[in-house]
């Protein structure tokens, strides 16, 4: 009985609790660094060993999908035991239990709540902090960096000087800059890679292309096609196994289908139609969205199970010979996925399509065309650290050119070698002797598959994505518009920023309970005006404003 | 007498053979007793008893720190809490959450479906173990199978809720064996877990089939210590095994079931928030959507920690206010209460 009581406010009070504990003094520790090290000039680069006597930085970092399937702490990877060795800095990781979206973010918050902050932390402050990067700092929880960036990181400055759409993406409307970010550098890129237009393709739509073959179809461009292709997916057995028990479209969550309401030139979120920022639920076009993907349901073509599918039960699907289609990412699912089921059964044959689209209308991708600075995610350093200059020198290593190679690579002789002045990666990681994955491979060297504070080293974007298909679905993906995708980086005020937080809570939880409810045929279509005036009361129209005027500003930076 | 005779005393008896009306009358005379010339007695008390006082210094201590003080963070829901800030350096608010929280869209929702779960817990939940205590009683003879079937039926009780609910997921799944089970009479199949209708009836029958033996426990402790001699009274009177169950060993037990109904009832508004937690998604949020999940994902997804701590205390408040409540019924209506 008595451990029954209190649950709730046992969740609360344990907040509580900690933060009672814990309440340190939110003492002065950045005034010091800022004021002793007033004197002292800008760095030009970055002096090794950056400390003579070794010290340990804390740094909260959750833990990346390819480096948990063969280790269990970032230290384990070759960089940054080499980065210890060439700084003098040993970095503590304190990584979240899970890699779930919604553990990082309890975990996150329950550190902040206790008051005990690591040196260094890597977060989404834009979308997951809740009233933005500049809340952040006025809650005192991390530095604003332009000080800091401008004595003691020279390569980021030069890196932000050099690239004016990296520069505005990564300050906030004031000019704020919080984090350290993952960053791509598209004109070195484009030196590199045959391709002009750097495109950072990493999601869109997969299919099983031996089952369009059997079937004697083409690959589905409209909304009509896939249709068809659906429909002779479900009733005419492709899979051979003489149960008609393929699953036509496999979504991975109800997360996944979400993204089909793109092929109506909508977003399941903002988006901006030329100056307009729109909200795709909120919007005439979500209503025939919903209409095509409920007929779908209805006829078996959607995974009646889509609402609780878990990313285990989806590779069962897609391993067993079930699933037809999908959604994903190049490498996580798709090359994953390739190179599983080739290794089972070679005659599998999986390829992408373009971003599916409504006959007679354009077809978007919401992809962002190039990504400069991952959006609002980076490495900030916390108000708290007694480290604060060492780990702005430690951070602006990784966009130095060795730094940088040294972060996407890996270590020379052991995952890549330089062939006429530019890295290639060892056979040891493009065909890993265990059977692991390009990226998974990598990730046991360096973090050039991504998630970490560092300019990545253009010429591993074509090593990584070396299978040929892989190559072809890019070129698939990006066929679609990139016009209406929200840029990375547009910051709402405090103010704004903390009311469109509460907006938005209500009207998503509101959202993703209907979009289920209409496909599945819980809720019939015809209460969708319904939903869109119960989403007005919820106060969308103020959220799009603020949303607007975000945009606005940014545009005019 | 020295209150603390009395109260040992009354330790003693309470073990043996004290019906818990009883106590509670030697409680009431204790508390009379107590009050003339207090400050005196408690000194020579504390002195006398040092020792065991002393022995239960660990016990005080342990709620003081970790029941009590924890409390002065409540305070947060009161204002408008900054980790950085501390508790004391958040600035007040006032009941501007509270507000926030009546004014909620969800409010009507999430408190509805804690208290339907909550009351379709106890409506069906609680005479569960009782019934089953009660069927238990009756089997006199075969000893064996007795102790089977309580060893059966208790067992659940020691799964932990997670691999709980990874059962309930696979059970229910639309290849699960409810499903067979249902394909096998001929009807669809239906992924039960995004039927917004179904996700009570799935809470409230998993719950039973946990806890019913592990429940009946309490029950079976108190039908042994009914006196043998009513029944055979009982059957001189002429009453057979129903009219004996009713008249002899229901109301032997019944001081038992009104205590852990109070205590029930006290956590009435406290569902399971790990249960739900695992097994709710957004297609049943209709149904399943309770005030602990909501705090959950207010407080601690969102970082609205005052919010969550406004929707915290006005839980507790109503925790509070409903276990009074049937005390106070209770100590009408049959004359047992807990205080």
């Amino acid at each position: 009985m008595k451990g029954k009581l209190g649950m709730v406010s046992a969740l609360s009070l344990s907040v509580v609790l900690l933060a009672s504990v814990l309440t340190g003094c939110t003492s002065n520790a950045t005034k010091q660094t800022s004021t002793s090290e007033k004197n002292e000039a800008s760095l030009s680069s970055i002096p090794l060993p950056i400390v003579n006597k070794p010290i340990t930085l804390k740094m909260f970092v959750p833990m990346d999908a390819k480096v948990a399937a063969t280790m269990k702490n970032y230290n384990e990877i070759a960089v940054f035991k080499e980065l210890e060795k060439r700084t003098g800095i040993h970095i503590e990781f304190i990584h979240p239990a899970s890699m779930d979206g919604a553990a990082i973010k309890e975990q996150f918050n329950l550190m902040v709540a206790s008051g005990d902050l690591p040196d260094l932390i890597y977060y989404n402050w834009i979308n997951d902090y809740n009233g933005g990067p500049n809340k952040a700092i006025k809650d005192g929880v991390i530095l604003p960096l332009n000080d800091l960036v401008d004595k003691y990181s020279p390569n980021l400055k030069a890196f932000m000087n050099s690239d004016p759409k990296a520069n505005k993406q990564l300050r906030t409307d004031d000019g704020t800059i919080y984090v350290y970010p993952e960053a791509q550098s598209p004109n070195q890129y484009a030196k590199v890679n045959p391709n002009p237009n750097p495109a950072f393709q990493t999601f869109g739509w997969q299919i099983r292309q031996d089952w369009l073959e059997k079937l004697n179809l083409k690959s589905p461009e409209t909304i009509d096609d896939w249709y068809e292709v659906l429909k002779a997916f479900k009733t005419k057995n492709p899979s051979g196994s003489g149960k008609n028990d393929e699953i036509p479209l496999a979504p991975k969550g109800a997360g996944d289908l979400q993204n089909w309401v793109r092929a109506w030139g909508i977003n399941y979120g903002f988006y901006h139609d030329g100056d307009k920022v729109k909200y795709g639920p909120y919007t005439p076009e979500y209503k025939d969205a919903l209409t095509t993907l409920a007929k779908w349901y209805k006829e078996g073509l959607i995974d009646p199970d889509f609402g609780i599918t878990d990313a285990k039960q989806f590779d069962t699907k897609v391993m067993g010979n079930r699933a037809g289609s999908w959604t994903g990412s190049t490498s996580g699912t798709f090359g994953r996925f390739v190179q599983l089921m080739k290794a089972k059964d070679p005659s599998v044959k999986l390829s992408g399509t373009v971003p599916p689209y409504v006959k007679g209308t354009k077809s978007y991708n919401f992809n962002v065309d190039e990504i400069k600075v991952a959006s609002g995610g980076g490495v900030a350093i916390s108000a708290k650290s007694k480290y604060a200059k060492e780990a702005a020198m430690w951070l602006d290593y990784g966009y130095s050119p060795e730094g940088s190679l040294l972060n996407t690579f890996g270590i020379e002789g052991e995952s890549y070698k330089m062939v006429n002045g530019s890295p290639q990666l060892l056979p040891e990681i493009t065909n890993n002797p265990k059977g692991l994955s390009i990226d998974e491979a990598l990730s046991k060297y360096s973090r050039g598959s991504g998630g970490l504070a560092f300019v990545m080293t253009p010429e591993i974007w074509q090593q990584r994505m070396a299978l040929p298909e892989q190559q072809q679905i890019i070129g698939l993906w990006k066929a679609g518009s990139y016009d209406r995708t929200m840029p990375p980086g547009v910051t709402p005020t405090i103010e704004e920023s903390t009311k469109m937080a509460s907006i938005i809570s209500a009207v998503n939880t509101y959202r993703d309970e209907i979009f289920s409810k209409m496909i599945m045929g819980q809720v019939p279509i015809s209460e969708f005006d319904n939903y869109m005036s119960k989403l007005k009361g919820m106060g969308i129209e103020d959220a799009i404003k603020i949303q607007q005027a975000a945009y606005d500003r940014y545009m005019a930076r | 007498m020295p209150a603390a005779r009395i109260s040992s005393l009354k330790g003693e008896r309470t073990m043996e053979n004290m019906t818990v009306s009883e106590a509670a009358h030697a409680r009431s005379v204790y508390q009379t007793k107590k009050q003339s010339g207090i400050v005196h007695r408690l000194r020579r008390d504390l002195y006398k008893n040092r020792i065991i006082y002393f022995m239960a210094l660990p016990v005080i201590a342990y709620y003081i720190i970790f029941q009590y003080i924890p409390m002065y963070g409540a305070s947060i829901a009161f204002k408008d809490f900054s980790p950085m800030k501390g508790i004391w350096g958040s600035t007040w608010v006032g009941m501007q959450h509270f507000t926030e929280f009546f004014n909620d869209v969800y409010f009507g929702r999430i408190l509805t479906n804690t208290l339907l779960i909550s009351i379709y817990n106890i409506i069906f939940g609680f005479p569960a173990p009782i019934i089953l205590a009660l069927l238990l009683n009756e089997v006199r003879k075969n000893d064996v199978f007795k102790r089977f079937v309580q060893s059966v039926t208790y067992l659940p009780h020691f799964i932990s809720v997670l691999v709980l609910c990874g059962l309930i997921v696979d059970f229910t799944a639309r290849n699960g064996i409810i499903n067979d089970l249902l394909a096998f009479m001929g009807l669809e199949r239906i992924t039960m877990l995004l039927e917004p209708g179904l996700f009570r009836t799935i809470y409230v029958s998993s719950n039973i089939w946990q806890e019913v033996g592990w429940g009946s426990i309490i029950y079976l402790a108190a039908l042994a210590g009914i006196d043998q001699d009513l029944y055979e009274a009982a059957t001189i009177d002429g009453a057979g095994r129903f009219k004996q169950m009713l008249h002899v060993t229901l109301p032997g037990i019944m001081p038992t079931i009104i205590i852990l109904f109070i205590l029930r009832m006290g956590s009435m508004m406290n569902v399971g928030f790990d249960k739900i937690f695992l097994l709710y998604n957004p297609v049943t949020y209709e149904t399943s959507d309770v005030i602990s999940t909501y705090v959950y994902r207010k407080g601690i997804l969102e970082a609205n920690y005052s919010f969550s701590a406004a929707v915290g205390l006005f839980n507790s408040v109503i925790n509070f206010v409903l276990l009074v409540a049937t005390n106070k019924i209770s100590k009408k209506v049959n004359e047992t209460s807990l205080w």
